[in-house]
């Protein structure tokens, strides 16, 4: 038998092994054995257990019976298949983590950046828009589904210093961010481009820069540019600028406020009464119902019936009775500093681990991508657990962001 | 004396400016627009009276090698540095000299290249007859400007008009296709305003709708050329033509008696506020005035004396549209509403005119959005109508169209919603092309030409990845081709250059299935219906290399309270605070 579930804690794919993020749809199979398979979208697809069927106006994921194929709606031309990576992979074990899925199918990495590519060139010619306008374009080039959330890619491509995003109640709107150069913190002879980027931009680069095409892991090409540069912004042809923002991530840590002052900036929701709403707490990794009357600090998810639909939405519950709304990851660090010490750990080879758990607030991680320009790695220890990995990150920005975070380090 | 690039600039301006994007685009160019061009937009104004020679003496000037008597038509194939082709005003020459030869050839009298080029060589200052040396025919000729032209229109968002002809009019087809009215018709049309007016068939203060209806019904027999073009079936040609008409309406000094020259172009012109229809949470349904561009509008700062005794500035939305000054309560009125402006010479007012209904469509720019408006003056097949008529007995007459339409299924409708002083026919479709078959009320005539289908079929061009500079859709993810009609079998072509590359027949309502693999170039889709080309659009598929940055950049930022001071973020810039807060924390629900 085969059903379609949502992830909400800590699943992991059977074929890739990957953890299936929450929110994101995946097939269960029972097995001859009693066992039961879980795939992620990816792997269902390779096996031809999910396609698209048609539901009134609208194209949906399902893993039942399809009337189109997965694959319809990839319309890149073949990519050049370059070798394949060897699936033992020496020498990146750092203590106890390993990489998770790291058995690289080059092809698809390959044509996953491309997308994201594309999506960046979109974004740079488009300027700005609403977040259902950004969702459409990531549906059209194959990088989201309409089933999915476009919400993940946006903040990918904020976090790469790509785009900004700002929500207003419930509408998010976007605009692409300046072109700029920006220093690593761990190698100041080394730069990434942020921001606006289109082809005929990077055509008018100096040709004394050396760009390097190299992988975000999971976004657009990062462009990496070795040299010196005077602190002055650059002046291209044509009349366009690249902004030198120096280390803007050493920067970002030191104006960011500590983690108090960053929770006294939440919004908090003047609308959940408790006796109009269903709650679930967060306790490892899943949402477990709770009474009314067992409401304690912590994270949960709060549910209403409106009319004939349920409106989830998570929050924060205050030790001063307020429920604070913000992006999850921010809400469950909140949540993860109410029952303990949140710890990571950082080594000289510039890597910072934590538990995906404990993953830090939207700002701060964005001071850790913004380091060197690479999304965090997928790790797991040989219990299963999750963490990530950020790189090139210097002791200094590790130590001063966890102090603003009173979060503990272990070198 | 103005250069041939400023004529060039000041031309392109001149006729681009206030034309919303989607729209059609004719380069109309006599002796009224010259004269309209060179006051309002050349830096250096010809003297009085002058600037017909002016225009003349800078194309022989650029365009003619006057040793060997021949014209220079491959320097005028490039392109200025902003991007603007530099062969318009020799384009636009061509267009005089059709506009010429239109005025002195009766409409009995076939035209052919030699009448044509006879008032060619005169504009030119080149003796002889014929075809004048160096103006070869074919795509090294005239024609490859004619066709950078319209390349670059699509580019930019609109519509090309001008168009090959066949047999002996293949290439001077070009410049016809771009003439609109004559000067012996506009008298003839003012007379017929005067007319009317004294009959109390038309007021004063009529939209340009309200007009065009007029114009349709009325009996040009004795004017074969004008009843053509009226009651033309081209939707387009059909609208630019009342919009001609319509300035000459708007020109007229009813409280003077006629000239016996009528003055050249209008001194005095008003801008048109239709009609906008918003839902918020908030406010529920509320309706705002949509003032319209005048055409050739370039940018002025426009202010209007509101209802409060405030001037607004007006702003614009999109090309074509400003920004809805205030909202109103009243949508139909007895006598129309005028409201000061200032901010340019010829603008001296903003009217809200005096109607009986609204037909509002969606929004053409986010048809999801939830906003109907005024967008467009004739409605695609199979496209949603919101009609508004009111309810005294004024309205009578409509509302009995509009069940005698629904009874005999030529109509239909999601819900009518009843409001106090006006209903709402909410979600409607025409779904027959030929309304004839129902009796109109007495004094419904304009409801029924309004609703009436103007084509038999339509495209839509929807999905993708579209971008904005150049206008199209990105390659590897062409837009789907939609095509509806009121037939069930039509026939679809998909062109590139006038050179078939597809062609197949399709149901109504299918979809044209393009080749995710087109390569990037202009492309035009005909619908066809009985070998008549009921439907057209051009599209342009943008390569990766053709992008151009988008100039909204940094217009979100993310204000950050730190610990010692407050900052905006914008991607990787940390920027001090400007005025406008832009928003706090990631709030997804």
């Amino acid at each position: 038998m085969k059903r379609g579930c949502i992830a909400i804690g800590d699943t992991s794919c059977s074929e890739c092994e990957q953890t299936i993020a929450y929110g994101e749809r995946y097939l269960v199979m029972d097995r001859d054995d009693g066992s039961r398979s879980r795939l992620c979208i990816p792997c269902a697809a390779t096996k031809h257990l999910v396609g698209y069927c048609q539901d009134r106006d609208r194209r949906m994921i399902t893993f039942l019976d399809s009337t189109e194929p997965y694959e319809s709606y990839i319309h890149l031309p073949p990519l050049k298949r370059g070798p394949n990576l060897p699936s033992d992979e020496p020498n990146e074990f750092e203590g106890e983590l390993a990489y998770v899925g790291e058995v690289v199918d080059e092809r698809r990495l390959q044509e996953l950046q491309e997308r994201w590519d594309i999506l960046l060139h979109w974004c740079s010619a488009e300027g700005t828009g609403h977040l259902e306008h950004f969702h459409v374009a990531c549906c059209t080039v194959g990088i989201a589904s309409q089933e999915y959330w476009a919400w993940p890619m946006l903040r990918t491509l904020t976090l790469l210093g790509h785009t900004e995003s700002v929500w207003t109640g419930n509408e998010c709107c976007w605009g692409i961010a300046g072109a700029a150069i920006v220093q690593m913190t761990a190698d100041d002879g080394c730069y990434f481009l942020a921001g606006q980027r289109i082809p005929a931009l990077l055509q008018k680069l100096p040709s004394d820069w050396h760009v390097s095409d190299e992988s975000s892991n999971g976004g657009p090409t990062r462009k990496t540019v070795k040299g010196k540069f005077a602190e002055s912004d650059v002046q291209l042809p044509g009349g366009y600028e690249i902004r030198n923002t120096g280390c803007v991530s050493m920067r970002l840590a030191e104006l960011a406020p500590d983690w108090l002052g960053w929770k006294t900036g939440l919004r908090s929701d003047p609308d959940i009464q408790s006796h109009l709403y269903r709650f679930e707490r967060y306790e490892h990794n899943a949402f477990t119902p709770v009474q009314t009357n067992d409401l304690v600090p912590g994270l949960y998810r709060v549910a209403r019936m409106e009319g004939r639909s349920t409106r989830e939405v998570c929050r924060f519950y205050d030790t001063d009775g307020r429920w604070l709304q913000g992006e999850f990851y921010g809400l469950r660090h909140l949540d993860a500093q109410l029952k303990g010490k949140c710890k990571v750990s950082w080594s000289e080879k510039r890597y910072l681990d934590m538990a995906e758990e404990q993953r830090w607030p939207f700002l701060y991680e964005r001071a850790l991508v913004l380091a060197s320009g690479e999304l965090p790695h997928r790790m797991e220890n040989k219990s299963g657990k999750a963490f990530l990995r950020y790189s090139g990150v210097s002791e200094d920005l590790a130590r001063l962001l966890c102090q603003k975070l009173n979060v503990e380090m272990a070198v | 004396m103005a250069t041939y690039e400023e004529w060039n600039k000041a031309l392109v301006r001149y006729f681009t400016g206030g034309v919303s994007k989607g729209s059609e685009i004719y380069l109309s160019v006599d002796e009224d627009e010259l004269k309209s061009i060179a006051s309002s937009f050349l830096e250096t104004k010809p003297a009085p009276r002058r600037h017909e020679k002016d225009f003349g003496e800078a194309i022989k000037e650029r365009c003619i090698d006057s040793v060997r008597g021949r014209v220079k038509i491959a320097p005028l194939r490039a392109k200025d540095e902003s991007g603007v082709p530099e062969g318009v005003a020799f384009l636009a020459a061509m267009v005089l000299s059709a506009h010429r030869m239109r005025e002195d050839v009766a409409d009995e009298i076939p035209i052919d290249e030699s009448n044509y080029f006879i008032r060619l060589r005169d504009i030119l200052g080149l003796k002889g007859s014929g075809r004048p040396n160096g103006m070869l025919r074919g795509i090294q000729g005239e024609e490859g400007l004619w066709r950078i032209w319209n390349d670059w229109l699509v580019e930019r968002g609109w519509q090309p008009t001008a168009h090959r002809g066949e047999g002996a009019r293949r290439y001077i087809d070009y410049p016809l296709s771009q003439t609109i009215l004559r000067d012996s018709e506009r008298d003839y049309l003012e007379g017929v305003f005067r007319d009317a007016y004294g009959k109390k068939q038309i007021t004063r203060f009529m939209d340009s709708d309200q007009i065009a209806a007029y114009l349709r019904r009325f009996d040009f027999s004795t004017r074969r050329r004008l009843g053509q073009e009226f009651h033309s079936s081209d939707t387009a040609r059909r609208s630019i033509f009342c919009e001609s008409a319509f300035s000459v309406y708007e020109s007229i000094d009813w409280d003077a008696k006629r000239a016996d020259k009528r003055e050249p172009h209008a001194s005095q012109r008003s801008l048109q506020a239709g009609l906008l229809r918003r839902v918020t949470a908030a406010e529920g349904v509320t309706y705002w005035l949509l003032p319209r561009q005048l055409s050739h509008y370039w940018g002025q700062p426009i202010e209007v004396l509101g209802p409060d005794g405030q001037w607004h500035l007006l702003k614009q939305q999109r090309e074509g549209y400003f920004y809805s000054p205030w909202a109103t309560e009243t949508l139909f009125l007895d006598d129309a509403g005028r409201y000061k402006c200032r901010g340019d010479s010829v603008i001296n007012s903003m009217v809200f005119p005096a109607r009986n209904f609204w037909v509002l469509v969606q929004d053409p720019e986010d048809p999801t959005g939830g906003e109907w408006g005024t967008w467009a003056e004739h409605n695609e097949v199979g496209e949603e109508l919101l009609v508004v008529v009111r309810n005294d007995p004024q309205g009578r007459p409509f509302h009995e169209l509009m069940n005698r339409l629904k009874k005999h299924n030529l109509i239909k409708w999601h819900e009518r919603a009843q409001c106090p002083k006006w209903t709402e026919y909410r979600n409607c479709v025409v779904d027959y092309y030929d309304l004839g078959t129902v009796q109109r009320p007495a004094g419904a005539e304009s409801l029924w030409e309004r609703l009436k289908p103007s084509r038999m079929a339509s495209i839509r061009l929807i999905g993708g990845l579209p971008v904005r500079n150049p206008s199209g859709w990105l390659q590897y993810f062409p837009p789907t081709i939609e095509v509806v009609g009121f037939v069930k079998q039509l026939y679809c072509r998909l062109k590139e250059h006038d050179q078939v590359i597809k062609e197949q027949r399709i149901e109504s309502g299918k979809e044209f299935p393009l080749d995710a693999e087109l390569s990037p170039g202009h492309y035009e889709i005909e619908v066809l219906h009985n070998d008549t080309v009921e439907a057209r659009k051009r599209f342009y598929i943008v390569g990766d290399q053709e992008l151009q940055p988008s100039d909204s950049v940094g217009l979100v930022a993310t204000r950050v309270v730190g610990c010692s001071s407050v900052f905006d973020l914008r991607g990787a810039l940390i920027e001090e605070p400007m005025e406008q807060y832009s928003g706090g924390w990631p709030t997804p629900t």
